[in-house]
Formats: C-alpha cells, structure tokens, sequence
C-alpha cells in the first residue's frame, strides 16, 4: 500500500534532496512537497497524508503554526520535524504541541527514514484499525436493526397468533348464536385495529326462507350500541350481498362506492352518550363472509375505519382465519340450539298444561330448565285418576337432550295409562322397569293421595324423598324406596304407605333444587326442610314460588329443577262450589267430592246418596244434552243452609227436551229425590235449582 | 274409554247366563256395558240374569240399559230377572223409576235363577 507523504520547507535544497532519497530508500512511498505552511495547509485540506515532514523556521506561518492547524484539520496524522542546530526548545515545543518526533539538520537519514517510516506504519495501522472499527460498528449497527425488525416481526406474529387463539378460544367458549356473534364482532374489532363491526348469522329455516328476510338474521355489532339502532332491514341486504359473496373485499374509499356510501345504515344517527361525538362516516370497509361445510352461508362480518385505506391484505387475511373459526362455531350453535329447540318443545309438552282442580286440594308446580346445558330429563305430573283419586309423578331420567326427553315421554305416558288401567303404585313401577329402555336409567316417584280416606300411598325408585309439611309447621320426609328405573335385576317394589293429617302439604321435587355442587345432599335437603317449614303460611302457589326463589338463591340453574306441592284441607261443611268440564268423565269425580262433602256437612248417608243421585243426573244432562263438541264447564254450587241442602247446577247450555219413550228418567228422578226442582232455560244457559229439607236424620 | 269403576263378569248357572256387575254404571260407562250384555244374548238359552249385587251406582242411564234389554228379550220370548239386595242403595232408584213393573227383581241370585227355570 502506497503511503503520502508531505515535505513543507522553505528550502529549496532540502526540498530537492529529501524527497529524492525517500523515493530511493522507500519506493512504496509518493512524496509531496510543498515550500510554505500556507501552501501546505490547502493539500492537508484536500488530502489526508500518512505523514508530514515540516521544517520548523519558516517564513509567514511556522512549523509550530502549522502544527496547531494539522492537529485540528488532521488529529491522527503524524507530523514530524526539521529543526535547526540549537533549537532545542524550539524541538520540544513541537512535540508538546503533539509532534510526533523531530530531526535536527544537519539531517541524519537513516534516523529519519526510521522515524518516518514508523510514522507511517503507525498512521497506517490506526487508520486500519478505524476502518476494521467503523466496519464493525456498522456490522453492529446492522445486526441490531435486523434484530430489532426480526423482534418486531416475531412480535407482531406472536400478538397475531395470541389474539387469533384468543378469538378461537373466545369463539368457541361462547354458547349460543348470539354469544358466538359478539365474541365475533369483538375479536375482529381486535385483529383489525378498528371499533366498528358487524356481524351476522342466518338461521336456515327447515321450511325455506331467504337471505333477504330480516327475521332470519341474528346480528351482533361493535359497539354494541349499534346493535339496537342500526337499521336492520339495510344490514340485513349487505350482510346477505357479503354472505352470497365467495370471498372478501377491501375497500378504501366507500364514499366513492355506492354500496357502502351510507355504512353503517342507521348508524350516523348515532350521537353523544354512546362514545360518539360525532355522526361517524366510515371510509375504509373490509368484508368477509361466513361459510360452513359445503359453502353453506352461514353469515357475514362487515368492519368498518373512519381512515380511508385502513384494511390492508394482512388484515384481510386474519378475518379470513377468524371466518373459518366463526363458522365451526355458529355451525354448532345452530346445531345446539336446533336440539335444545327440539327437547324444550317435547319436554314442555309432556308437563301439564293445567294442574287438576279439586275442592280442598291446592296444588303448585313450577319447573325450571337448566341454562347451561341441555335439556334434562326431568319431569312432573299430576293427574285425577277415575276413581277420584289423585295421582302425582316426579322423575328424573339420567342424561340430557332429545334422548332424555324421549325416555321421559315414554315413561310419563306409561305412567299414566297403568294408573288410569286402575293399576296400584307397586306394579305399576315393575312394569315401568320392564319397559323402560334399557339402556335409560331414571329415578320416580309416584303417589297416590286419596280425599276421602286422607291415605297416600306410593312408591320411590331411587328419587329423593318427598317432604310432608304437617298444619303444626313440622316437617318429616317420606321413608321407603327402592333401586331405580332401569336396574337390570327383575325387582318386586314394595308399597309405602301414609295418611296425611288434614291441612298438610306433600312436597316433591328433583335433586337440582336441593343440590349444590361440593356440598353434602343432606345439607341441601335441611335447607329444604327449612325453607318449608318458614313458608308455612303461605298459600301453596306462593309457597313453591318462595320455595324455589330461596333454594336456588340466585345461583344459576344448571340442572333442571321440578317442584311439585298439594296441600289438602277439610272441606267447608256450609258450601261446596264446584266448576269441572263438561265430560262424561266429570261425573264420577262430582258424585265423590259432593259424597264427600254432604259427610263433612253431617248429611247421613242415604240423604246424601239420594241427594247426590239427583245432582248426578241434573249434571249428567248438562254433560249429556247442553254441549257440542267443544270443551265447555259445568258449575254446581251447593250450600248447607237452615232449610237444609240448597243446589244450584248451571251450564252455558240449552236442555233438549227428552228423547224416546225410555228417556226422562233423570228428571223424574230428580223430581222425586228432591223437595223442589226448579228448571230455568235462557239463552245464557241452564240453571237447575234444587232444595231437599233434611229431616231429623242430620247427624249432631 | 273403557273405565275400570264398573266390572262385567258372566258366568254360566244350570245353562242361564249371569252377567255379575260391579261398582258404578253411570253415563260414563253404560255403552261399554251395554255392549258386554248383548254380545251374551242367545237364542238358546232360556233367559238373562243381571247381577247388579255389587253395583253401588246406578243412575238414569243404566236404568234405560235395564228397561231396553228388557224390550230385547222380550221380543226374542227371553226371560229377563235382575238381582239386587234388600239393602242396596240402588234399590230405591229402581223403585222411583218403576223398573219393577218391567223387570222382575230377585234379592238373590238363587231365587232368580229359580224363576227362569221354573217358568221354562
């Protein structure tokens, strides 16, 4: 590598002879000369010399002068001196001002060459060294902004990855069409950096029905504000144009596009009070729509930026991962709810619509479905049986969903057909078993409580036990049970029985209202029995509504929860008002209840199976001759008056006159069973007014 | 809707048919009973007896069942006697509806049975 160097001397002589024997003693090196500092000065400007010779007495600027400039222009060029016999001071000055050696004249040359030569070598190396210094510190310099970028992308990729798992996570812990959708409106909001979305599934109908009609859209916005003020009818076209789309579209200016023009529709009427502050003009649009198995359209996303171009590819290509998530998981939702629909419509129509109605009974029922999971298996009846009796069911079949609720029709209606067959609670619960499928397994519990005679009987395969609350408030649960439905073994069950005082109330119910998840049953089971005996008082349809309130205290209701309560009272010996359907089937029913209150009256028996006679048949005519075929009621309002007994039976209906020679027995018998038998017919109906004196038979 | 509160048995007593009742005939049941009687009627045996013993009701429309039969059986020269007891608290609807000037009632079954047989 070539060196330069630099002579500055006044001396022509020297000027001469110096660079000469440098050219010959160094050859690597090109030598400049230059006769006065100033002269010198513009090359050190231009040029950055491995070293400078320079004579120290010059005339206009000196060496010292010149030095002063070269370590301010050149700080690491060596400098050397030229100094006259005697300058000795003059030399160490130099070098104090940072020269780097001196010679004095006359020169020696081999010492110069020596220090020259060093010089050089020296320059040389700094100036590799600063060079192999700069070069790493750039490498450096490189290697940290890569690392930086290569950081910022991992990041970035990172928060990408979090936040399309935490929207999966979200998507799919959510349960319901609606719930699905916001976490959807959320998670997108999220990805794309904005605040506006909307999003929107179609529930397909099984009878047809298209995209276009409102009614079959569910729709989520972002903020949620927007939800309820977007105009629906407008969403629901966009949401069907995205949905029918077979991809998703970015664009950057909507005002340029007349589609988008006005999006969100009805959302610039958005105001204060809901974070907007002004009417918002959306200029940036992103779609995506929401494909299931077989491309089938299961909605669309929409995002909206007031910015204009603010959605980029890789946006798009996040709420594109974020619609595959979206479609698994509003595919099972609809699917969830489909079922669901399915068993709350089967298990709603195997509860009673109407509990039945008999004077000195009172009965309640409340169920309530789980919220979380699928429908359970649960469920009550209660029923009068043909001999007047009443019957009352409570079962629970394990499992959940359409399943559960089949098992559970099919034993509700088994159920009641072995009871109507006259069948007693024992073998009506063997046959149960053998007819319960038999991979089902169910808990039951069926009672039969009978007015006249205050007796329950019953049987309890594996339910909890039910609860008699007795007129003083004390409590006792019913013993007695056996395994339950669906035990494989063949098993005989034994009948349990119980006679009620008058005024007390039987309680049933399932496990979901006294169990908490963690706690013992029996604690359940004594708040239960706590919860009764504190709302004592209350009239049963109040009861089991306090009942159910305190036991479940505002805990939410996973399993399903059935309570089912009848309270029977003594009948009031002065008056007896009836109302039942106008029914063959009625009338054995009123021949007990009105047997049973002539007793509770203190009628002695054949007065009140005369009397009863007459009622029948004036009822029975009612039943037989009043009604067409619609579900209509007949009343009867029977009083113990000083007179004796007073009857009024009225219907809605006309009394044909009798037909045939064999007919018009019941008249004439209720002619003759009775004092009097006055027969009003109007257009409102019929009212037969009855009175039959009681003579000295009236028991004390 | 067949209701189990009435019961019809018949057994077969020195060639007469009995139809044994029991519990409540009301309008609820009447048709299903009536249909148990006349699948009984026969050209051969000598008559029908009724045992409504164990019937604890009875109202209008069983004594109208009471009163056709008897017509059916007299048409066909069938002898037709129904049993009920002294104390039976139908009695007195059967009484106040004069069935008993159509029907012979027996207070036992023996003494029914006795009539038919004497009079074929």
């Amino acid at each position: 590598m070539t060196a330069r160097v630099l002579i500055v001397d006044d001396d022509p002589a020297l000027l001469e002879a110096l660079p000469g024997m440098l050219r010959l003693r160094m050859p690597d090196v090109a030598v400049e000369t230059r006769d006065s500092a100033a002269a010198a000065l513009e090359r050190i400007v231009a040029v950055d010399y491995d070293a400078i010779v320079t004579d120290i007495k010059m005339p206009g600027m000196d060496g010292l002068g010149l030095l002063a400039q070269i370590r301010v222009l050149r700080p690491d060029t060596p400098t050397l001196f030229i100094t006259g016999h005697g300058e000795h001071d003059l030399a160490v000055q130099s070098l104090r001002g940072g020269a780097y050696d001196y010679v004095q004249k006359p020169v020696d040359r081999d010492y110069l060459m020596a220090t020259l030569g060093r010089a050089i070598q020296v320059r040389q190396l700094r100036r590799q060294v600063m060079a192999q210094q700069e070069a790493l510190e750039r490498h450096a310099q490189e290697l940290e902004t890569i690392v930086a970028i290569r950081t910022r992308e991992l990041r970035e990729t990172a928060e990408r990855v979090r936040a399309l798992t935490e929207v999966a996570t979200a998507i799919h812990a959510a349960q319901g069409v609606e719930e699905v959708l916001n976490a959807v409106v959320g998670a997108a909001g999220r990805l794309a950096g904005t605040g506006i979305a909307i999003a929107g599934c179609f529930r397909e109908p099984g009878g047809g029905g298209t995209l276009a009609e409102p009614r079959l859209w569910e729709i989520a916005a972002l903020p949620r504000e927007m939800t309820g003020q977007i105009d629906r009818q407008e969403i629901v076209r966009l949401l069907a144009h995205v949905g029918s789309a077979r991809t998703g579209e970015r664009i950057g200016d909507a005002s340029a596009d007349p589609r988008w023009r006005d999006f969100p529709p009805g959302g610039g009427a958005l105001g204060e009070g809901n974070g907007w502050s002004a009417p918002v003009r959306i200029t940036s649009i992103l779609t995506m729509p929401v494909h299931g198995r077989g491309g089938k359209i299961l909605g669309a996303i929409i995002l909206g930026d007031t910015a204009p171009d603010r959605f980029t590819e890789d946006v798009g290509v996040q709420i594109q991962a974020l619609a595959r998530q979206a479609a698994i998981a509003l595919e099972n939702a609809l699917l969830y709810e489909h079922e669901r629909g399915i068993a709350e419509t089967l298990q709603r129509s195997l509860l009673p619509q109407r509990l039945p109605e008999f004077p000195g009974v009172a009965m309640g029922a409340r169920y309530l479905p789980g919220s979380h999971e699928a429908v359970g298996g649960d469920w009550y009846d209660a029923f009068t049986l043909p001999t007047g009796q009443i019957a009352l069911v409570m079962g629970d079949v394990a499992g959940r969903g359409i399943w559960a609720a089949a098992v559970m029709g099919q034993l509700r209606n088994a159920v009641r057909a072995y009871a109507h067959e006259g069948l007693p609670p024992a073998a009506i619960a063997e046959r149960l078993n053998r007819l319960i499928d038999p991979e089902a397994m169910a808990t039951l519990l069926y009672l039969v409580f009978d007015p006249d005679t205050w007796t329950v009987r019953y049987v309890n395969l594996g339910h909890v036990p039910p609860l008699v609350l007795t007129p003083d408030g004390t409590t006792e649960f019913l013993p007695g049970g056996g395994p339950p439905l669906g035990t494989p073994q063949a098993l005989t069950y034994r009948e349990e029985f119980t006679v009620l005082r008058p005024g007390s109330t039987l309680v049933l119910y399932t496990d979901g209202l006294v169990e908490i998840r963690g706690e013992a049953i029996d604690a359940g089971l004594e708040r239960l029995e706590q919860t009764i005996r504190h709302t004592a008082r209350l009239d049963v349809g109040t009861q089991v509504d306090r009942v159910l309130a305190e036991m479940l205290n505002g805990r939410p209701v996973g399993d399903d929860v059935a309570l089912l309560a009848l309270r029977a009272t003594p009948l009031n010996p002065r008056r007896l008002e009836l109302r039942l359907p106008a029914v063959p089937t009625s009338l054995p029913q009123l021949r007990r209840i009105l047997r049973r209150w002539l007793d509770a009256a203190g009628v002695d028996a054949d007065d009140a199976y005369e009397i009863t006679t007459a009622c029948h048949e004036a009822c029975a005519n009612a039943v037989e001759h009043a009604y067409g075929p619609t579900d209509q009621t007949f009343g009867l309002d029977a009083a113990k008056t000083d007179e004796g007994i007073v009857i009024d039976i009225c219907d809605g209906g006309q009394w044909r006159p009798p037909q045939g020679a064999r007919r018009g027995h019941g008249l004439k018998l209720m002619q003759a069973l009775m004092d009097t038998v006055d027969i009003a017919s109007g257009p409102q109906g019929t009212l037969v007014k009855m009175h039959r004196r009681l003579t000295g038979r009236v028991r004390a | 809707m067949t209701m189990p509160l009435v019961d019809v048995r018949v057994k077969e007593r020195s060639g007469v048919p009995v139809a044994h009742l029991e519990g409540e005939i009301d309008i609820a049941n009447v048709s299903d009973v009536r249909n148990r009687l006349l699948e009984i009627l026969t050209n051969t045996a000598p008559g029908l007896i009724v045992d409504l013993t164990n019937v604890t009701y009875l109202d209008s429309r069983g004594v109208q069942l009471l009163l056709e039969l008897s017509e059916r059986l007299q048409v066909r020269q069938l002898r037709f006697r129904i049993v009920v007891p002294e104390h039976s608290m139908i009695r007195r609807v059967l009484l106040l509806t004069h069935v008993d000037s159509v029907v012979p009632i027996d207070a036992a079954l023996d003494s029914a049975l006795a009539s038919i047989q004497t009079h074929s």
